[in-house]
């Protein structure tokens, strides 16, 4: 695996493709559609993430003229992608703790998957289906999911003010933007 | 060079035909093997975008929605091979649109957004004679083929002076299509540098023909259905004339260039139609004369919109050169526009007088997900192309979400626009198929032999 695949400024882009269990693909994009979003996703509970997401492939794509031979998946695979503040490690033990039942009823479709009961072990089967991102682009991978949060809440007051302020004499501006937004 | 096999195609959508009237009928089929005699019937009156040698004083074009496809019972891999969006129809769709509260497909005119909408005939014309002699003989015919009931009726009028009904000139801009045979107008195209243009391919809008891709657009099956056929866009568009007025005095009121300046900035073009671009401190009625210029810009000296604001109505909708890649992405996100307003306007310094007016918004494309749903909801509902946050379109964004919604005029100081509030509400709508000649040949001959 190479860091400078995964990395940008401080986030780091996890790619994890794990073979599902025959027949099994069905019921996971079931469980899967009907996972709540927004605030209520189980990824809402998971700090640091900026982007998560999950899709049953069910077989390669070809898109060409006919050829002799074409290759098709042995298993159908979940594909679990995911953008996130900080490093690998402790991402994963969050995954266990904080998706908790949640990780349990998506994973347990994928073959050998060893539940969030075992740290090691659960930290260990991420590890070895984890795959290069290969080409990660943050636009800024130096903000963190909270500071990211507290920029678009001050741009949304900032421009509530603007709005109400518009035309103020210069003075009641000053004292204006002072009760707003001094200290 | 694409030469398109005009004949074949109906004629509203190589061309505007410019008619002032129009007449909206919505048939559902309730027998498929009638429905398929009168299929033929009508397709001999259908106008074609083959040249005319006098402009006639009334045409019909005709489209089918989904469930008008499924109930003429089409085998079931042609209904399967269409695109998935169609299939489920606009009302499906409205949370990708935006489409919620006071616009929600719950509130809609019935039935558009039912299974009952199938045929859409739309009837063009000169005068309210001709428009109402069309409309009789369609209706005889319909009747006397039997098997289908006239659900619901529309009437569009043009207003003075090609406005609409907040006061803009509308219809300016639309795509030049290769091989229409149709003059150049500069503006209308794909951007090239040195203010230079060029046709659109037309697989852009007419399926069968080659696209920005260079490949012919996803079709459905078989191509005798498909070919010189495309997809229409139906919105029905109630404007709040009123409130868009104050909304824009309100702002009016603390903007050093007056109201007029300012309704220019928001849409990008000064009332009487001039591009703001091209004359920035105001209207010129020589400019909109002229078809070499009244669409003749682009906004590649105006990366910062202190010309035209990158918020305005029409830079969103048309961004042109302003997007990366000198507009290559713009030219698979084009629409041909065929609205015409309807309900009378309401008069200077009225109120609300409680009256539905407003737009029959339609459209034409060869691909409704990645032209019209996307432009409507990454353009003109969300921002974030633009690098404009939370900023929706002035005009027909529904100004959801967490406010207060503003526009902002770049300048030294900036000028932002609001709170603002939803001025244009939805009323319906539909998806259709627009099919060829050809293809109206196989519909009829299709659903016959079932």
């Amino acid at each position: 695996m190479s860091a400078a695949n995964n990395i940008c400024g401080q986030a780091y882009s996890l790619t994890v493709l794990t073979p599902i269990v025959d027949g099994h693909e069905i019921e996971l994009a079931d469980y899967l559609n009907r996972l709540q979003t927004g605030d209520q996703s189980p990824l809402a509970r998971v700090r640091g993430t900026h982007f998560a997401r999950w899709v049953v492939i069910d077989d390669v794509i070809f898109e060409g003229p006919e050829q002799g031979e074409r290759d098709h998946l042995q298993h159908p695979r979940l594909l679990f992608t995911s953008n996130f503040d900080g490093d690998l490690e402790p991402y994963l033990e969050a995954l266990r703790t904080d998706l908790a039942d949640s990780a349990d009823s998506i994973w347990s479709h994928c073959i050998g998957y060893p539940g969030t009961g075992d740290p090691d072990a659960f930290v260990r089967y991420f590890r070895h289906h984890q795959i290069d991102s290969s080409l990660f682009f943050a636009a800024y991978g130096d903000r963190t999911v909270e500071e990211v949060k507290r920029g678009l809440a001050a741009r949304a007051k900032l421009i509530a003010f603007a709005l109400r302020a518009q035309g103020m004499q210069a003075a009641d501006l000053k004292s204006a933007f002072l009760r707003e937004f001094g200290g | 060079m694409t030469e398109l096999d005009l004949s074949r195609i109906q004629g509203f959508v190589v061309r505007g035909y410019r008619l002032p009237l129009a007449g909206f009928i919505f048939v559902r089929i309730d027998d498929a093997t009638r429905a398929a005699a009168w299929i033929s019937e009508i397709a001999t009156e259908v106008l074609t975008a083959a040249p005319w040698s006098r402009k006639p004083d009334s045409g019909l074009n005709v489209a089918f929605s989904y469930a008008g496809l499924a109930a003429l019972r089409l085998p079931g891999a042609t209904l399967a091979s269409f695109p998935e969006e169609f299939r489920e129809g606009m009302a499906a769709r409205a949370d990708a649109l935006g489409d919620k509260g006071e616009s929600a497909p719950a509130n809609w005119e019935r039935p558009l957004g039912t299974q009952d909408v199938h045929v859409l005939l739309m009837i063009s014309a000169a005068n309210q004679q001709a428009l109402a002699d069309h409309d009789r003989r369609i209706r005889e015919g319909i009747h006397r083929a039997g098997g289908l009931t006239v659900v619901k009726d529309q009437i569009g009028n043009a207003l003075a002076d090609n406005r609409e009904h907040f006061g803009y000139a509308d219809g300016f801009a639309q795509p030049e299509i290769e091989g229409a045979g149709l003059p150049s107008q500069p503006g209308d195209g794909a951007p090239l540098r040195e203010d230079r243009w060029r046709p659109i391919r037309a697989g852009e809008f007419i399926l069968g023909y080659p696209d920005e891709e260079n490949v012919e657009p996803r079709a459905p099956t078989p191509d005798r259905l498909a070919t010189n056929g495309t997809f229409l866009v139906y919105r029905k568009l109630h404007q709040d004339v009123a409130a868009f007025r104050a909304q824009l005095a309100r702002s009016a009121a603390l903007y050093p260039g007056g109201e007029e300046l300012l309704a220019a900035k928001i849409v990008g073009r000064w009332r009487d139609g001039t591009p703001i671009d091209l004359s920035p401190d105001r209207p010129d009625p020589a400019i909109v004369a002229d078809p070499g210029r009244n669409n003749a810009f682009s906004y590649a000296r105006d990366a910062d919109g202190l010309r035209c604001p990158i918020g305005a109505h029409v830079r969103r909708t048309n961004p042109r050169d302003s997007l990366p890649f000198e507009g290559r992405l713009v030219n698979r996100h084009r629409l041909i526009r065929r609205g015409i307003p309807y309900g009378d306007p309401l008069p200077a310094g009225a109120d609300d007088d409680g009256k539905d007016r407003g737009v029959i918004f339609m459209c034409l494309q060869a691909s409704i997900v990645r032209q019209f749903e996307f432009i409507q909801s990454q353009w003109i509902n969300r921002g974030n192309a633009f690098t404009l946050g939370e900023d929706q379109d002035v005009i027909v964004a529904p100004q959801d979400g967490p406010g207060p919604h503003k526009m902002t005029i770049p300048g030294n100081p900036p000028f932002f626009v609001g709170p603002l509030q939803r001025v244009v509400t939805v009323k319906g709508g539909e998806y259709f198929f627009v099919p060829g000649m050809n293809g109206l040949e196989f519909l009829a001959s299709a659903a016959a032999s079932e």
